[in-house]
């Protein structure tokens, strides 16, 4: 089992992982890679960090049901759900992971023993020097808050220490990857980035994980936050620009991945509540961007120099469709609108009567009800969320229409699909049921997961071409 | 289309899919980055490093630099600020002298603390392992530097770091002291990061305060701290690359018009604690050692609530004068301004605003401005501090205000404050909260002449000043001090009222250089004293070819500050005394000198009359607690101060020092005006034969030390004459004398009369007896100081008025005051005859008493020749004020006055008599007059003692102890016959129809043949017996003892 470690550092981060694992489900391919997603946020109480967890926990269910033979694993599928993800904990078969190593309420000065110096001790300008006093009293459990400086020692610390960096380091094995996923204009993915990369590149007792191949996708500012003097915040995104302009001058020295993918706008075109402690940002099309330079990443082989890499959009529009973004896209477009496709399964199936794989695959009353596809319809609500979020956003992703499932030709928009309404795919899915002859397994779910995708593929497909 | 990399900067990428290139972003691609401008300080800590704050600053310089070449791209309030607190640092360390001289006077300091990295990381590895395992590789890439620097700065005992040393700006401020710009209700407040910095205040040299907010960039600063930042700290190519941001951030301002390629300046390497030189990655930390203009200027300026009189002090120069301006300033600057003006000459004036005054300082070709408010309106002006707005006043005088060219001439001035604080509500200002200091010019500068006393050897300084007076009342608080500079001049007086300063520079006039020379006579009489000067010819004698002149001066020889009219109409005395403010008028006349002698309002013959303070624990000094009360009989000094009329014959050498030494220094003040040679001058001074004692010794040594202090003239050059031969030689000068066969002079004064003979114009013998005219308006012997018996004091003490009423009221005050004897408020009376009828009342009542005064004088003359063996003289002078009696009370005819001395000499000598007399006008200067007549090598007239008798010699007091009960009854005999010759004049001047003939003279008489036994004997024992002791020569005559008592008596009747 090859496997890409995916460090997501800080609300970037996490917000990066979201994409990846919806791209994921929707059959962005990993080429075969496991994906071991390791979160590093301090951030204890932060909802979307907690959310993706569950997300991912959602994810590996879903998986896991549809490769299961009882007692054996089957291969997993082609198209959703086709790559397996485990966390870091689950792969060192211990529950540690970066929250408990650093997300606790202790404050800053406390954490790196400013009480020990004399009041009369020079070494307090030297502290003075470099952090401010609001910086010393924060408590670690909110974060950076913008403060890279403050992060650098504290994941430096977390990161030397941790159980997790242990078990990585461990079970990072020949060919296995590294990617990591981190903004440059907030506190805690700016630094943890370098850090990271120093911390693996320096691993002098663990060449697998030293001479590691590393990818890196470096989120460019993207959105903006409401003005900082009305709310107190310390984060303020006028300066996002200055900021990132001086962390690429600085990393410009320091950059030790193979691959380091730029994401980003050249303004900040949604502006969101200025609130650290919630930052329920909604999904954003640069997100995805970033989430797809992991699939682009665990393609291509190791380089013979680093490599810095960049996509753009065919037209600068403020909603994107396939043809505004270009055809770099299509296999987001398709991905996402397979999953779409797929929803309208989910959603339907379970009240359709005279299906005939209800009886000749078992997807009856009880199916519907399982556990497993109760999972793939929790997830499928937060895909939909999450596809919305990133529709309605600046700037939208909106390749699709999928309001209408008596209109499906016109779902993807720029492309007409010859299944005109849902019907198309119904039949497609009675014949891919009637097709497949083998009896290597008796896996609703994965029948379920298997016969829609090759039923919408069948349809789709046209997206790539 | 229109692509786009969905990146910050477009790279050309036309793919939509990931395109990989072999170049990362880098600074160069992000130029074209447009940023928004930010005003968060908090938000600035960009970098995963845990020194971000260093490249923070970096990027700092960066915008604020892109903001100046483009004004679109705004840097934000973030940024400047910290841009401009880094640009405080650098100009905190190049003021840092500046700032130790001026500033910094409460014991702030700057230190600059070393922190070595190899030793502190290794310790940090131990204490803050979390903090040194994150440092310590990044130290190595970020810092490099070996060392760090903090600034601390430390004010009240607490240390505050303003910033750490940067290898890449220079400079980091702490985070700590970023700024935020916080908006509530609508109001933006900006505030430090830190509370260590809440109370932070460090006054900028250029005015404000440093690190507080009002953000300055370069462009905005000192045109010398531009230059230095410019051309020394980032002028050089070899500039380490790590400061690119902040160099190029400099070499921008190379447009700059101040920015000057020739620039040069004095520094000096800023050091650190360890007293290493300050070096930041290369470049080397200076100070400035240049002269720091806009430092001279004080933060304040004092307005006075009058105008400054330019003849006296120079003060500002205003551009724009108005004819009605009620005010003036003092210079608002530090006395160090005049190291700018070798010439002494300061090149500033005042531009009168709406609202406010400018005020330009040139120097070196440039200007220097600085603006002043009384209600600050724009930052960096100073504050007018408005002395009529706190109904405060002072004002200055400056004794004497010539200076010689002979510079070790100028060897004493003495600076009058009087200040008072007129505030009804709540006077809190007082004469202690007003100080000076005095500084003077030399080649290499203004230097400040200390503090010091001379007893403690110093060569020259200021003496501590001393306050005089003090009047306190709940509507009014007013004083007077004293400074005094001894063996130095000034240039420039520095004012301190509060705490507030202002300069003043004196106008002086000054003394040339010529062969003129003088010579003075000072007669200090008893109750009057006079003086005369006369040219010296080229012998350096008085030229005789002349008149003496009376001492009259032309110019002032004080300088106050205020200013008073050119209006001729009135005397430039009130000019002077009437324009100063109200409550200093009274004072400057009684406690000072006047501010001229101009023969008007201040002329000789002055009362012999010294001011002096109550306290008495203090040794008398001129000014300081006694002065010549020259006011006497025209003004009352204040309650603290005491008159003192007994100068002549007091035993207390420090006040007869402080009498002569006025009159000396006013005689100097005379001479240098006159651009006299001070060191040929010629003194005559004056003795009367009867001093008892010590006493002569105590004026010998007076005269023989003070002029050689003051005037710098030799013992040879001062001569004393005896009091009654000097007259003779001023009467013969007029040919008053006819027929110099046998002459005598009587001179009559206040205290003593004097007697001297001269036969052939050679003088024969002199004498001299403590019986004046005093003796007619005092209380006899009655020892009680306050003793108001006298009967001419008692008869008109109710019935004397006057016309005016500055006299009615100095009337009242000196009857209701005890301490002032009879003899003055008489002498008041007489003084002021012209404005009541005292000569026309006292001639009336008294005349009997009058003429036995005269009698007595005449008996005893007349003896004392015969018994001397000496004829009868042929011509008789008067001289003396005190003989002035004789013309007012007795009879202005003086044939009758003939008739009355033939008649004595008729019973005296025997024989007839036809003797010529001689009343003079100028009666009191004859003896000045007559001194500098007399020539230098004339024979010394001998002294001859007469006490009545001469059937024994009686020069010594054992001689008449031991054979007293002989001399009673000699003198017994005498007394007899002088009331027998009483009756005779008495009776001859009815028959004159002087004295009216039927008046009753009876009781004169009688009174004059009274019992003289007793009185003698009592007198005597007091008087003489009790008082010396055998061996003392008794100078005096006991036979004036009961005479002195009868004409008490008489006064009575």
């Amino acid at each position: 089992m090859k496997k890409v470690f995916v460090f997501c550092i800080g609300g970037t981060g996490i917000r990066v992982m979201k994409s990846v694992t919806m791209l994921m489900a929707s059959g962005m391919s990993t080429n075969g890679y496991t994906v071991v997603p390791v979160i590093l946020d301090p951030h204890l109480d932060l909802e979307e960090k907690k959310n993706l967890h569950s997300l991912i926990e959602s994810y590996e269910e879903i998986y896991r049901h549809s490769v299961n033979n009882g007692t054996s694993t089957l291969n997993a599928l082609d198209g959703f759900f086709n790559s397996q993800m485990l966390t870091i904990g689950e792969l060192n078969e211990q529950l540690n992971d970066t929250q408990q190593a650093a997300g606790n309420k202790e404050k800053f000065r406390s954490y790196i023993n400013v009480a020990n110096l004399g009041a009369n001790d020079i070494n307090n300008y030297f502290v003075q020097s470099l952090f401010s006093s609001k910086n010393l009293n924060n408590p670690l459990s909110v974060g950076f808050k913008g403060n890279p400086n403050v992060g650098t020692v504290v994941l430096g610390e977390m990161i030397e220490g941790a159980d997790w960096f242990k078990a990585f380091k461990t079970q990072c094995e020949k060919d296995d990857r590294v990617f990591i996923i981190s903004s440059i204009f907030g506190g805690t993915g700016a630094s943890g980035y370098p850090l990271l990369e120093k911390k693996i590149r320096g691993a002098a007792d663990n060449p697998t994980v030293k001479n590691a191949l590393m990818g890196a996708v470096t989120v460019l500012p993207y959105y903006g936050l409401k003005d900082p003097t009305t709310t107190g915040s310390d984060i303020d995104s006028a300066n996002f620009y200055t900021k990132t302009k001086a962390a690429l001058a600085y990393y410009q020295n320091t950059v030790q991945s193979d691959y380091l993918y730029y994401a980003g706008e050249k303004t900040l075109r949604q502006v969101y509540e200025n609130d650290e402690k919630k930052q329920e940002d909604t999904a954003n099309f640069i997100e995805l961007v970033a989430a797809s330079a992991l699939f682009d990443f665990l393609k291509r082989e190791r380089p013979d120099k680093r490599q810095y890499l960049t996509r753009a959009i065919d037209d600068d529009v403020e909603s994107l469709d396939l043809v505004s973004m270009g055809s770099g896209y299509k296999d987001i477009v398709k991905c996402v609108a397979d999953y779409m496709i797929l929803r309208t399964f989910i959603q339907n199936l379970p009240n359709e009567n005279f299906f005939p794989l209800k009886k000749n695959r078992g997807l009856d009353g009880s199916f519907y009800k399982d556990a497993a596809f109760q999972s793939l319809v929790r997830f499928t609500d937060k895909y939909y969320q999450w596809y919305s979020e990133l529709s309605t956003n600046k700037r939208a992703f909106a390749p699709l229409h999928y309001d209408n499932i008596k209109q499906m030709d016109g779902w993807v928009k720029s492309i007409d699909l010859e299944a005109k309404d849902d019907s198309y795919y119904l039949l497609r899915i009675i014949e891919a049921s009637n097709g497949y002859k083998a009896k290597d397994h008796s896996n609703k779910f994965r029948f379920f997961l298997q016969f829609a995708y090759d039923a919408i593929n069948n349809y789709t497909k046209k997206i790539m071409k | 289309m229109a692509k786009v990399d969905l990146n910050i900067v477009d790279r050309g990428t036309s793919k939509s899919d990931w395109t990989a290139e072999d170049v990362a972003l880098t600074a160069e691609h992000l130029d074209d980055v447009m940023e928004q401008k930010t005003d968060n300080s908090g938000a600035l800590n960009s970098l995963p490093t845990p020194f971000a704050r260093f490249f923070v600053a970096r990027e700092a310089f960066r915008r604020v630099n892109e903001e100046k070449l483009n004004a679109k791209k705004a840097a934000g309030f973030a940024y400047t600020q910290l841009v401009s607190d880094i640009l405080d640092v650098y100009e905190l360390l190049f003021n840092l002298k500046y700032h130790r001289n001026n500033t910094w006077k409460d014991g702030q300091k700057l230190e600059l603390r070393e922190w070595n990295s190899k030793e502190n990381l290794t310790y940090l590895k131990e204490k803050m392992p979390v903090l040194y395992n994150s440092v310590v590789d990044y130290y190595k890439t970020d810092i490099v530097d070996e060392k760090l620097y903090f600034l601390v700065y430390t004010e009240n005992g607490k240390e505050v770091l303003l910033a750490c040393s940067s290898p890449i700006t220079g400079f980091v401020t702490p985070p700590d002291m970023d700024k935020a710009i916080v908006k509530k209700d609508n109001t933006a407040t900006i505030t430090f990061a830190g509370e260590q910095y809440k109370d932070l205040h460090i006054r900028r040299k250029s005015g404000g305060e440093y690190f507080r907010g009002d953000v300055r960039l370069l462009g905005q600063r000192d045109a010398e701290f531009k230059n230095y930042l410019y051309s020394m700290l980032f002028g050089s190519d070899s500039v380490d690359a790590r400061f690119k941001a902040i160099k190029e951030y400099v070499r921008s301002f190379s447009n700059d018009p101040e920015i000057r390629n020739d620039f040069k300046l004095k520094t000096t390497p800023v050091l650190t604690d360890q007293n290493d030189k300050l070096v930041i990655n290369g470049i080397s930390i200076l100070s400035s050692d240049e002269i720091d203009i806009n430092s001279y200027f004080t933060d304040t300026m004092i307005r006075l609530p009058y105008r400054i009189s330019r003849d006296n002090y120079k003060s500002v120069v205003y551009q724009n004068d108005v004819a009605d301006r009620d005010y003036d300033y003092l210079l608002p600057f530090k006395p160090e301004v005049m190291n700018l003006f070798e010439s002494g000459e300061l090149d500033s004036d005042v531009h009168i605003n709406r609202n406010s005054v400018t005020v330009t300082l040139r120097y070196n070709g440039k200007e220097y401005v600085k603006e002043y408010a009384q209600d600050l309106f724009r930052p960096g002006q100073g504050r007018i501090v408005d002395l009529q707005g706190a109904k405060i006043s002072f004002d200055l005088g400056l004794f004497p205000n010539i200076l010689s060219y002979k510079e070790q001439e100028n060897n004493y001035f003495k600076v009058m404050v009087v200040a008072a604080d007129e505030d009804n509500d709540a006077p809190n200002f007082n004469i202690d909260q007003i100080s000076l200091s005095f500084f003077k010019m030399e080649k290499n500068g203004c230097k400040e002449i200390k503090e010091a006393a001379p007893e403690d050897n110093a060569q020259y300084g200021v003496e501590p000043a001393v306050v005089r007076s003090r009047q306190k009342t709940d509507e009014e608080e007013s004083g007077t001090k004293f400074y005094e500079l001894f063996n130095t001049a000034f240039d420039l007086i520095e004012i301190k009222v509060l705490n507030d300063t202002g300069l003043l520079m004196p106008v002086w006039q000054r003394s040339q250089s010529s062969n003129e020379n003088y010579t003075y006579a000072i007669d200090l009489g008893t109750s009057n004293t006079f003086m005369s000067r006369c040219k010296n010819d080229s012998q350096g004698k008085p030229d005789l070819s002349r008149k003496p002149e009376l001492f009259k001066m032309d110019k002032t020889m004080v300088n106050y500050m205020h200013e008073y009219s050119d209006d001729s109409q009135y005397s430039i005395t009130r000019r002077i005394e009437d324009s100063i403010f109200e409550r200093a008028r009274k004072k400057i006349k009684t406690e000072f000198v006047p501010a001229i002698i101009d023969g008007t309002d201040y002329r000789f013959p002055i009362r012999t009359a010294l001011c002096g303070i109550h306290n008495k624990t203090n040794r008398p000094k001129l000014f300081d607690n006694h002065n010549i009360a020259f006011f006497y009989e025209k003004l009352m000094a204040n309650d603290d101060q005491d008159v003192n009329t007994d100068i002549k014959w007091e035993q207390d050498e420090y006040k007869l020092r402080v009498f002569v030494r006025e009159l000396l220094l006013i005689i100097k003040c005379d001479i240098l005006q006159r651009n006299g040679d001070l060191a040929r001058t010629n003194l005559v001074w004056f003795s009367p034969l009867s001093f008892m004692g010590n006493t002569r010794d105590v004026y010998e040594r007076i005269w023989n030390s003070e002029p050689n202090n003051i005037l710098f003239i030799q013992p040879n050059q001062i001569v004393r004459y005896s009091e009654s031969e000097a007259p003779y030689y001023y009467y013969k000068k007029m040919d008053y004398i006819k027929d110099s066969d046998a002459v005598t002079v009587v001179d009559i004064g206040g205290g003593s009369t004097d007697f001297v003979y001269f036969k052939d114009n050679q003088p024969q013998a002199a004498n001299s007896v403590h019986f004046g005219c005093d003796v007619l308006w005092e209380n006899g012997f009655i020892e009680f100081e306050n003793a108001r018996q006298n009967g001419i004091f008692k008869k008109y003490f109710d019935t004397i008025h006057f016309q005016r009423k500055d006299l009615e009221d100095l009337n009242e005050c000196f009857k209701n005051v005890d301490s002032v004897k009879t003899k003055d408020v008489i002498n008041f009376w007489l003084s002021n005859a012209k404005d009541c009828e005292i000569i026309k009342y006292m001639g009336q009542d008294f005349k009997p008493v009058f003429v036995y005064h005269l009698t007595s004088i005449l008996f005893y003359m007349a003896y004392m020749y015969k018994e001397k063996g000496l004829d009868a003289p042929r011509t008789l002078v008067f001289s003396g004020n005190g003989s002035k009696y004789i013309d007012n009370f007795i009879s202005r005819d003086s044939s009758v006055l003939k008739k009355i001395i033939d008649l004595v000499f008729q019973k005296v000598f025997g024989g007839e008599h036809d003797v010529n007399i001689k009343l003079p006008e100028e009666r009191k200067e004859s003896t000045c007059y007559g001194g500098l007549y007399r020539d230098k090598d004339a024979p010394i007239v001998k002294d001859i003692v007469y006490q009545g008798d001469m059937t024994r010699n009686y020069e010594k007091v054992g001689d008449m102890n031991n054979n007293l009960d002989s001399l009673k009854a000699s003198l017994l005999l005498k007394y007899k016959e002088l009331a027998d010759l009483y009756k005779q004049v008495l009776d001859l001047l009815k028959r004159e129809r002087i004295i009216d003939g039927t008046s009753d003279t009876v009781k004169y008489v009688s009174k004059a043949n009274e019992d003289m036994g007793t009185p003698f004997a009592t007198y005597y024992k007091t008087q003489v017996k009790e008082k010396y002791g055998d061996e003392v020569i008794y100078n005096d005559s006991v036979f004036f003892l009961p005479v002195i008592n009868k004409v008490f008596e008489m006064t009575k009747i």
